[in-house]
């Protein structure tokens, strides 16, 4: 118990110490990050406008054009766990595996995913892609007076970050193939190509693909099941329970996979 | 369970490692389509049961030419890669098994790839090293005195990665493997690209380092000058076969044989003090021993001495025995500007030794 105490307690010091360092290089690139906030600001607003466009030939499967709006903005916001880690969505795992460069972080006494993973540990970044949408889900709660409590956006948020914490964990593990088939880029474009169904509500698409994207790639809980749960228009301890389950799951199946996976791990010569 | 081995820090018992490589594509249309779905994959075999113990702290030069199984050595005995058989002790621990608690005991350079963060200062990496391997902040500090001291790390210690000179990062790197204080370092082509200077400082403080720590220092090189100045044995390895291991002094001594090298004054005639058969016996010596005798053949760069043809300049490689003689013979032959009598460089013994000059002599 005291060992695994002084592990956490020295990956937290860790995680600190990355943050520091990520700090420093974004803030060694702040015209780059001025630019790259009003291009994520002008891509959530041509995403309302699509819906707007949408709502005028009707209402879309039980959806207002309010309720698309906040859906719209809220499908933006990063989960949680991209604060920590962001690695797997730039599909760089496998580039790291391709060009050996995992060897410092199999030569250092910290579980080399963690050191991938919190390398990337960004608190400006994350505040770059959380404050945008959230200001545009706040406006819209406020202009369209939509039944939004605080209560309900914590646990909304929670499911939200859940979601994506399966997916990205699908996304690791699919990661983990690199080091028997080499380049998974593709696989993975593959694999993941329907993710993109998330950005839309999938209580609307037909039985079977809305049970795909629910349970087999989770994409429904990235944005559909939190706005709802958000709006009040489903119960969210339910929702939830999948989720975690699923969340739990993956992680499992990544760790086993890291540590199998690992000793086929060949390096770059000399 | 990390286990007890003596004296030895390393153990390495018929260490094998395959890797499997792409086989080139066979002729015809029909088979390299059918290499797009299956590819064909062979077995390269990379360490072939080497064998190998390295006791407390020696400083080991692991030389061999490319692709001879350096790098897979150092990086199966670091843990980072699995061997494919054998057995491999590092401390008592097995680096790949135990990889998490080992690694607090090891130190890891290599030249060509930075342990450190390229756009940030040497000291915030340091810092986060410092973390990764808890060390205390009085332990901290004064190690980076002492860096500061006989690498000079001060100087740089706040300026970006990227803005160093390669010979600085490379005193960076060498900081922040030993940051922790390490009972065996691995160095890969530490000195690589460096400039004479940075050579001879990385070399000075590894010297120290290993006479005040007592730290195993486990050394790949192509370098000759880093084995000359920092270590105690040489261990050869060729096609993933160890095929030499000894002291330098015996690699050095495998080679019975001076190099001669002899400048002659242009001055016509042989010296006084020679007759007509030293001339003779002193040309036949040139012809049997020089290593590029072919100038007497053709008359380039030759002199007429009397009836006979002199090189310039010559250079003989000598048995040992017979080397006073020769040079008293060359004294005698004409008027000498400069003379130069030294054993082999490790450099063309190890030459010598990967050509498989010397192969009924080694291991």
């Amino acid at each position: 118990m005291i060992l695994w105490l002084k592990v956490l307690s020295k990956h937290l010091r860790l995680l600190a110490r990355y943050w520091v360092i990520t700090f420093k290089e974004f803030s060694s690139f702040t015209w780059d990050v001025w630019l790259s906030v009003i291009q994520f600001v002008l891509y959530i607003g041509r995403s309302i406008v699509f819906w707007w466009a949408v709502s005028r030939i009707g209402v879309f499967g039980g959806w207002t054009l309010p309720e698309l709006s906040f859906f719209a903005a809220i499908s933006f916001l990063p989960g949680l766990h991209e604060l920590f880690w962001n690695f797997w969505n730039r599909a760089s795992f496998s580039d790291k595996v391709l060009r050996g460069d995992l060897d410092k972080y199999l030569a250092r006494p910290v579980h080399p995913l963690f050191a991938i993973a919190a390398e990337d540990v960004h608190l400006a970044m994350f505040l770059k892609y959380f404050a945008p949408p959230l200001v545009m889900a706040i406006c819209l709660v406020r202009g369209y007076h939509l039944p939004v409590t605080m209560g309900r956006f914590l646990v909304g948020y929670l499911l939200l970050s859940t979601g994506k914490l399966v997916l990205t964990m699908m996304r690791a593990a699919s990661s983990m193939l690199a080091f028997k088939y080499g380049d998974v880029t593709g696989l993975q474009l593959l694999l993941f190509q329907f993710t993109a169904l998330g950005r839309y509500p999938v209580d609307a698409f037909p039985s079977t693909l809305k049970f795909l994207l629910t349970y087999v790639l989770p994409a429904g809980f990235t944005a559909t099941f939190p706005a709802m749960v958000m709006l009040g228009k489903a119960a969210g301890l339910e929702v939830f329970g999948v989720a975690a389950v699923l969340a739990f799951l993956w992680a499992f199946i990544v760790l086993r996979l890291w540590a199998v996976m690992v000793s086929s791990y060949e390096s770059f010569g000399g | 369970m990390r286990t007890a081995s003596g004296e030895n820090v390393v153990v390495v018992e018929n260490l094998v490692k395959d890797y499997t490589v792409p086989l080139p594509p066979k002729p015809g249309f029909g088979q390299r389509l059918r290499r797009v779905f299956a590819p064909e994959k062979g077995i390269k075999r990379a360490l072939k049961g080497i064998n190998l113990t390295v006791p407390r702290g020696q400083v080991l030069g692991f030389v061999g030419p490319n692709g001879a199984g350096k790098t897979t050595t150092i990086k199966i005995l670091t843990g980072i890669i699995a061997p494919t058989a054998g057995n491999v002790s590092v401390l008592g621990f097995n680096p790949h098994r135990q990889r998490y608690e080992y690694t607090y005991h090891i130190g890891l350079v290599f030249g060509q790839r930075s342990l450190l963060w390229y756009d940030i200062p040497v000291i915030d990496s340091l810092k986060l090293y410092a973390e990764v391997y808890e060390v205390s902040r009085e332990a901290f500090r004064r190690r980076l005195t002492r860096f500061a001291e006989i690498l000079g790390i001060d100087e740089f210690l706040h300026v970006p990665v990227k803005k160093l000179s390669l010979g600085q990062r490379m005193r960076a790197e060498i900081a922040a493997s030993l940051l922790h204080d390490p009972e065996v370092l691995f160095l890969d082509e530490p000195t690589l690209g460096l400039d004479a200077v940075a050579k001879e400082e990385i070399r000075l403080f590894l010297t120290e380092t290993n006479k005040e720590r007592g730290t195993t220092i486990f050394l790949t090189t192509h370098n000759m000058g880093d084995i000359e100045a920092l270590c105690d044995r040489v261990v050869i390895i060729d096609e993933g076969t160890i095929i030499y291991d000894g002291t330098t002094e015996d690699l050095r001594n495998l080679e019975h044989e001076k190099h001669i090298d002899v400048e002659f004054l242009p001055v016509p005639g042989s010296s006084p003090l020679a007759t007509g058969e030293a001339v003779a016996k002193s040309l036949a010596l040139i012809q049997q021993y020089g290593v590029d005798s072919s100038q007497l053949a053709t008359g380039r760069g030759t002199e007429a001495r009397g009836h006979s043809l002199l090189p310039r300049k010559v250079r003989l490689r000598v048995p040992q025995e017979q080397s006073l003689e020769v040079v008293s013979l060359l004294l005698a032959l004409g008027t000498v500007r400069d003379l130069n009598v030294a054993p082999p460089s490790l450099d063309a013994i190890i030459r010598r030794i990967y050509k498989g000059g010397l192969g009924d002599i080694v291991a």
